[in-house]
């Protein structure tokens, strides 16, 4: 890896420690409309939180290298 | 000649915000201007008039779409190429958002290690 791309890493990291919060919110409310569904209770409004979080982990996480779940 | 280009990254998502400008910083050195919303991109299109923008599609009060009319609506924004940043990449979303008449999509996730290689190549800054 040369210089820039490892000063990239490093920044990325950085990021990372700051968002990890956000993002482990997001997926607190997916696993809150999973088990609303589950239990067939699922409310659109939930339901459509649910969309957008999972959206913004799509790009939020693989960004930060997490291709997959 | 200068090739120092200035983008204005519009996103709500602080995390996109920073890894975009850090892709483009760290290994273009472009200039890189941010938004956290479309209503304060518009304004810093018009204030800073970049060589491209990069515009978020899903953003809460005005999203991607509506922002991208508004600075088409614009004379002092409108000649401002767009790319549009969205994790809606199947071929239906793909469509609907051409037609908009932005000059291309940029996936997300994206490499921020490509990215300064990615925005030149859609909008042909290369040739």
């Amino acid at each position: 890896m040369d210089d820039k791309a490892q000063q990239v890493h490093a920044a990325l990291a950085e990021i990372w420690e700051r968002s990890k919060e956000t993002i482990l919110g997001r997926i607190a409310v997916l696993e809150q409309a999973t088990a609303a569904l589950q239990e067939g209770a699922l409310e659109d409004s939930l339901r459509q939180q649910a969309e957008r979080e999972a959206h913004k982990l799509t790009g939020s996480l693989g960004t930060f290298g997490f291709a997959q779940g | 000649m200068d090739t120092t280009k200035r983008i204005l990254v519009i996103d709500d998502e602080d995390d996109i915000r920073e890894v975009a400008q850090i892709g483009l910083e760290m290994i273009a050195k472009w200039q890189v201007i941010t938004a956290s919303s479309g209503d304060e991109g518009i304004m810093k299109a018009k204030a800073e008039q970049p060589d491209a923008i990069l515009l978020d599609v899903m953003m809460p009060d005005m999203d991607g779409p509506t922002t991208f009319r508004q600075l088409q609506n614009d004379p002092m924004t409108q000649p401002i190429p767009v790319l549009l940043l969205t994790a809606k990449v199947q071929s239906v979303d793909r469509r609907q958002f051409a037609d908009l008449g932005v000059k291309g999509i940029i996936a997300k996730p994206f490499d921020p290690l490509k990215l300064s290689e990615e925005v030149p190549r859609i909008l042909g800054w290369n040739s």
